[in-house]
């Protein structure tokens, strides 16, 4: 009996302390409710977790980040190697445009050419250079069969290039205006003296047979006289860059500088006619 | 045989030499590959074969450069006469001398080239430039050396055919039956 009545009263103080409990807790909750700052037990509560907090989402963040980035890596190597491919297109396409242009303008200007000298004119391009030292001769890729002779003269749009030396039905071997051998009959534009204009063997032009007498002026322009037979009257030959008066002989020393690159040489202008415009 | 793989080479180099190697700048200068091969097959050929195959790249040089037909082929042989006649007293054949008797004889060559031009249009002397000579000398000096083992190995590969690749039939007469 007494047994009983102690374990009714163990209950009830069981019950007591969770109903106050319960009670202050409900107290608490409905005391909170509607507020929006922390009180004491949140900012515990988050004193306590934060650092933890901190930790997992630092590491998960590095983890995290490690694998985008090593992903995003993949990818941006991939993206660049692609871009690269791109940019070398691109750029490939953009010299052939350029080419494309020259080409077109030089070519242009040929044809502006072509249309000023007289017919028939024929269009030649170069396929191999005299590979020695003492020699300036060009193949080029026209021939017998085409029409071409020995001596016909070969012109660019910046002036003469030289004669035709031999030909081959399809090929055919020019003398630049350059070589020692060649020799073309001139006269200067202001002054109009004649001379006969020789290959110094380099780029330049040596004009022979000019009297000491006669007027010539540095910068002046040398062109064909027409007199030779081979070339037509007024193409140009160059300008005149050096005049010496050596005391001994008749002749004056005159250097001309070409018009015509001849390294740059691509297209080129076969005049079929050998001889003068003037005649025609 | 010899004469068709090294006619080949020769003309092969012709090519090159009027068109790719045209491409270099000019403080390059422009290597003389065929002057080499043609120092190449002078000392290492007999008279016959490389006499032959001299005289026709010297003719197809004449096609593509200079303004007198057979200059080439005598300049040519000029040369091989020299080496053929020096080698019977100096050994040529070794490597180490071919680089400077490549040189040397350049130089001879140009003057030669100078001398029968201006022989043959005293009217239009060719330039004697010592700066593009010396460059072209310079030049043969350094591409010299790897050139020649170019053309040992073709050598070799030719010699090597020619041991294996004889026609069954084709029996050699007996050299030692009198």
């Amino acid at each position: 009996m007494m047994r009983k009545r102690g374990k009714r009263a163990g209950q009830l103080r069981f019950f007591l302390l969770f109903g106050c409990l319960l009670t202050a807790i409900l107290i608490l909750i409905i005391s909170m409710a509607g507020r929006k700052e922390f009180t004491a037990p949140h900012k515990f509560g988050l004193e306590v977790i934060g650092p933890f907090q901190t930790a997992i989402s630092k590491f998960s963040n590095y983890t995290g980040g490690f694998w985008e980035k090593y992903i995003a890596l993949l990818h941006v190597r991939e993206e660049n190697k692609q871009l690269k491919q791109e940019l070398l297109q691109y750029k490939t396409a953009n010299v052939e445009y350029r080419e494309a242009v020259a080409t077109n303008v030089r070519l242009q200007k040929l044809l502006e050419l072509k249309e000023s000298l007289p017919p028939p004119t024929l269009t030649a391009e170069i396929v191999g250079k005299d590979p020695s030292l003492w020699f300036r001769t060009l193949t080029i890729n026209r021939g017998s069969s085409d029409g071409v002779q020995k001596g016909m003269p070969v012109v660019t749009v910046e002036g003469v290039v030289g004669q035709v030396l031999t030909s081959s039905p399809n090929y055919s071997k020019v003398l630049l205006a350059t070589d020692p051998n060649s020799a073309i009959d001139v006269t200067t534009q202001k002054t109009r003296v004649h001379g006969i204009v020789k290959g110094l063997g380099r780029e330049a032009f040596g004009l022979h047979y000019v009297l000491k007498s006669a007027e010539v002026e540095k910068g002046d322009y040398v062109l064909t006289s027409g007199f030779g037979g081979v070339f037509p009257k007024g193409l140009m030959l160059g300008t005149v860059s050096d005049i010496k008066k050596s005391r001994r002989g008749m002749f004056q020393n005159i250097e001309i500088e070409p018009a015509v690159d001849f390294s740059q040489l691509e297209h080129l202008i076969i005049i079929m006619k050998k001889y003068s415009l003037t005649e025609d | 045989m010899f004469i068709i793989i090294f006619l080949i080479l020769g003309i092969l180099i012709i090519v090159m030499q009027t068109t790719f190697l045209q491409l270099l700048p000019a403080w390059l200068g422009k290597p003389d590959i065929l002057f080499l091969l043609i120092i190449y097959i002078s000392c290492q050929s007999d008279i016959l074969r490389g006499s032959v195959v001299i005289l026709m790249l010297g003719l197809l040089m004449d096609v593509f450069s200079g303004v007198f037909l057979g200059l080439y082929p005598v300049i040519y042989l000029l040369v091989f006469a020299f080496i053929k006649g020096i080698s019977s007293k100096i050994a040529i054949n070794e490597f180490t001398y071919q680089v400077p008797l490549a040189v040397i004889s350049y130089l001879f060559v140009g003057t030669g080239m100078f001398l029968f031009s201006f022989s043959l249009a005293p009217d239009a002397p060719s330039q004697w430039s010592w700066g593009n000579m010396l460059l072209q000398l310079l030049m043969l000096a350094v591409i010299g050396a790897p050139v020649f083992g170019i053309f040992d190995s073709i050598m070799n590969f030719y010699k090597s055919t020619s041991a294996s690749g004889r026609f069954p039939g084709s029996k050699r007469s007996n050299r030692f039956k009198q």
